[in-house]
């Protein structure tokens, strides 16, 4: 290794942040070249004085009562809406505050044990296709819809055919959000069914389950993906290439859409 | 409270004020709140809430991708060593030495403040919250070797304000191991032997 690639992986290597192999190839160069060793220990020297010369904030009194003051607001307020979702994140976040913030236990009390049955991603995309929002683009192709959605979502969005060898048709779609994600909501007319697919960028957690989760019975399907029934609504949902799909149908059921997943092209 | 305390510090240096920091914490707690059912157990939780902090100030102040122009420009300048000068590096790392007790706090946070909102973002997850690459990569959606470039300049850039800018302005103008390119590109346009 040469001094100009040592300068380059000089942070790296202080932060612990390099593979072995280079480890052992910058602590070579180290070993034999003086100026760079030099240069690295002012390195480490600099980061570890402005690190400590950065000044520290105390978070003030006020600011601790205010959040205590809107997550109590946020828990009468889903109270009254009594979703069956919003209970959902209730007992969770409860379980959030017990981890961070031992301050707040009492405000959640009661309400860390028992999760309930809900899952939380077909919640969530269930409770978008019960909203029923306007589609932005109608009666368009899939390259229409393929460009719609350029650069408003993180993916390359291509409308996957559910045609399966029956006959499938693109109703509409527009830019939605599941979670916090920015998602594809597509709408089908499959054979006289209407199926909503919602793509998004798959998370670490997109498919992860609370303990609560596992109750509900779910169809393996054969690309990794499962079906469920939520709220009266089939949902089958799968990941590939970084992409969550969930689709949604009130018309079809489970084996339909395990059926029509695995079909998908 | 530890947890609120560090996300409020990241707040303020975000924002840079008490009013902003104050809504910013309030906002990422609620966020939380409301997506617990997202958070993966067994994950690290003070990960999740930065994540949350640093998202919510990006959509709030819509300064996303800022950083981005900056990174293609004057490739040189990040790798260039000797942007300080080796009578500086090693004074700086000599206690009895006033270069090393120059860098007062006040200072530090004017040039954290005045790095470019990227650079700083990734500077204060990584040194002063301690985050690892890939922590920090997943809060500000970029890859690692993106979060390793800008922590890189970040600190390049603090260094050349911390200390290089002062320092060139005493040190002789001809001194051979003093090499701000900017200095250099200048001189050779003048005709001066570099």
């Amino acid at each position: 290794m040469k001094c100009l690639q040592v300068q380059k992986y000089i942070h790296a290597y202080l932060d612990g942040e390099l593979g072995q192999d280079t480890t052992t190839e910058v602590e070579r160069h180290l070993d034999e070249c003086g100026r760079c060793r030099e240069q690295m220990e002012f390195e480490a020297a600099f980061i570890d004085q402005v690190r400590s010369g950065v000044e520290k904030h105390e978070a003030p009194a006020s600011l601790v009562a205010g959040v205590r003051a809107a997550l109590d607001d946020e828990k009468k307020r889903s109270h009254r809406r009594r979703s069956v979702s919003m209970l959902a994140g209730f007992a969770a976040a409860a379980g959030l505050v017990a981890v961070v913030w031992a301050g707040l236990w009492p405000l959640m009390a009661g309400r860390g044990g028992d999760l309930p049955d809900i899952p939380p991603l077909e919640e969530q995309v269930v409770e978008n296709v019960v909203k029923n929002p306007p589609l932005e683009l109608q009666r368009a192709d899939a390259s229409e819809v393929s460009e719609c959605f350029r650069g408003k979502v993180a993916f390359a969005v291509e409308p996957p055919d559910l045609s399966g060898g029956g006959q499938a048709e693109l109703v509409g779609a527009r830019l939605y959000n599941v979670g916090d994600s920015d998602a594809a909501y597509i709408v089908y007319d499959v054979g006289g069914q209407l199926v909503t697919m919602q793509m998004f960028e798959a998370g670490r957690d997109a498919l992860s389950e609370l303990p609560g989760a596992q109750k509900v019975a779910r169809l393996p399907t054969k690309n990794g993906g499962y079906v469920t029934t939520t709220r009266g609504y089939t949902v089958g949902v799968f990941t590939s290439r970084g992409v969550t799909y969930s689709l949604t149908s009130a018309d079809m059921d489970e084996r339909a859409m395990a059926t029509l997943i695995e079909k998908m092209r | 409270m530890p947890l609120m305390d560090s996300l409020f510090s990241m707040a303020m240096k975000m924002t840079g004020n008490r009013d902003d920091a104050c809504d910013l914490v309030q906002e990422t707690f609620l966020k939380a709140y409301r997506s617990f059912d997202r958070f993966e157990w067994g994950t690290n939780l003070r990960a999740w809430m930065f994540k949350i902090l640093v998202n919510t100030y990006y959509n709030i102040y819509r300064h996303r991708r800022i950083g981005k122009e900056l990174e293609e420009a004057s490739g040189g300048f990040w790798m260039n060593r000797e942007l300080v000068s080796q009578e500086t590096m090693r004074a700086f790392k000599d206690p009895s030495s006033s270069v090393g007790g120059r860098m007062v706090s006040i200072e530090i946070e004017r040039a954290v403040h005045a790095l470019p909102e990227d650079y700083r973002t990734v500077f204060l997850l990584a040194d002063v919250q301690g985050f690892s690459y890939k922590e920090v990569a997943d809060s500000m959606g970029c890859p690692i070797g993106t979060v390793m470039s800008r922590l890189h300049r970040a600190r390049r850039l603090l260094q050349k304000s911390l200390l290089g800018d002062g320092i060139f302005e005493r040190e002789e103008r001809g001194e051979a191991d003093v090499a701000d390119l900017d200095d250099f590109r200048r001189r050779k346009a003048a005709g001066e032997e570099p």
